[in-house]
């Protein structure tokens, strides 16, 4: 809803103050949403945490340059109950696009793939004992790896999907 | 991975006994190792997930490989045997005796029953699982035509299982798809045939164009995959993707 100017308010207003304040309230609501829809020109030094998704139901929270990833709730549901997550080591590179590991529900196998390049510097070793955490918190509890993002990889982030461009995209 | 094409493979075991687990199956918890060892039965992992099954001799395997952009379904498991549940009951409405449950429930001909495809309401003839990238799925299936009743003794009940198994050992929960068979559907072909020329079938009704190959064309495949280290992107393969099947190194138990 586009914020009314002054000009066309339809009586006198004993409130212009309140009105302008309105819209300036309006218009920073209208910028705060640009802001995230576009996460590529967010600095890291102004952009705190931000979430993208795949295409391929992965996510990866940016924090700087740490990027802690794992697989969207509504994959984890689709998949039904988790039973092993196969990740790689400390130290292994993960590519863009490419396979780092494996989900395994009670009746399939499941690729997933990096969002981002970048190296793995700290793996969920929870998940080896209660994979569930991946059904009960796949954004929180459940990540995968975390890593230290690559030269230049921040710089894709944008190829990627916001959350709410995520919500279109899974109901489709 | 290594091939673009939809694939519909079906073969024959004419093998003995040999248990196949998922993954990450465990065959610690999921075998009578003691038996296991003293038949000196191999014991292969696959690298599709899934349960642990006993294949052999009267095992019939269907493997269905699709494009995601190709296939009437979502790449998720549900969505998946959905699909192929559908066409399985296609394939075998025309070749089954039907019969009503013991209990007078269910009934009919075959059906996708949580993640099994069962006959009569509840009784398991054919276990599936599945491999999903990002772009195909991967859906096999071990239909058992026939089989050894002492082989199923290899198998201690599983933690994990279906809800409408309850407490039944593997005796009381599956059962042979041969004697269901009206008997003049294997006249003049077996039980492979019988199950290719239904898929083909229905296939064909759902707008796929089957084409029949040579079975060296897909060993081709194979050997193909087996002799590159790369995907078909060609990037590298990942150090840690699992071979097909590799034959489980157990120990024999302690006494």
């Amino acid at each position: 809803v586009a914020p009314k100017r002054l000009s066309e308010t339809p009586t006198p207003s004993p409130t212009p103050i309140k009105l302008t304040m309105m819209m300036q309230r309006g218009l920073l609501r209208v910028a705060a949403r640009a802001a995230r829809a576009t996460p590529a020109l967010a600095s890291t030094r102004r952009c705190a945490l931000s979430t993208y998704f795949t295409s391929s139901h992965e996510y990866v929270k940016v924090e700087g340059d740490v990027g802690t990833i794992g697989i969207s709730a509504h994959a984890a549901n689709e998949l039904g109950d988790i039973v092993y997550v196969d990740l790689p080591t400390v130290g292994d590179a993960v590519e863009k696009g490419e396979t780092f590991g494996a989900v395994e529900s009670v009746k399939a196998a499941s690729d997933v793939y990096a969002p981002v390049n970048g190296e793995v510097t700290e793996v969920n070793d929870k998940l080896g004992e209660t994979p569930s955490l991946v059904n009960e918190s796949a954004l929180e509890d459940g990540w995968f790896i975390k890593i230290k993002l690559a030269d230049g990889a921040a710089d894709t982030l944008g190829e990627l999907m916001s959350p709410e461009a995520y919500e279109d995209h899974i109901k489709k | 991975r290594h091939d673009a094409r939809n694939w519909c493979l079906v073969n024959a075991l004419d093998a003995p006994a040999t248990v196949v687990v998922g993954l990450n199956g465990k065959p610690k918890r999921l075998l009578d190792e003691a038996l296991v060892h003293r038949d000196r039965v191999p014991v292969l992992r696959r690298f599709s997930g899934g349960g642990t099954v006993v294949v052999g001799r009267g095992t019939v395997v269907a493997t269905l490989i699709a494009n995601k952009a190709d296939a009437p379904c979502e790449p998720f498991p549900r969505s998946i045997m959905r699909t192929t549940g559908a066409w399985y009951a296609r394939v075998f409405d025309d070749v089954l005796v039907h019969r009503e449950a013991a209990n007078g429930g269910g009934g009919g001909g075959l059906e996708l029953r949580e993640h099994d495809y069962v006959v009569e309401g509840g009784l398991k003839v054919g276990g599936n699982a599945q491999t999903i990238t990002r772009d195909r799925w991967l859906h096999h299936t071990s239909f058992l035509f026939d089989y050894d009743d002492a082989s199923m003794d290899y198998l201690t009940l599983p933690e994990n299982r279906p809800e409408y198994r309850e407490d039944r050992p593997h005796a009381a929960f599956i059962t042979r798809l041969a004697p269901r068979l009206r008997s003049d559907t294997l006249r003049d072909r077996d039980a492979a045939a019988l199950l290719a020329d239904g898929l083909a079938r229905v296939l064909d009704d759902d707008a796929f164009v089957v084409e029949e190959v040579d079975p060296s064309e897909a060993l081709h495949v194979l050997e193909t995959a087996r002799a590159t280290p790369t995907t078909a992107t060609g990037r590298p393969w990942r150090a840690t993707s699992r071979p097909l099947l590799e034959e489980y190194p157990y120990e024999p138990p302690s006494t």
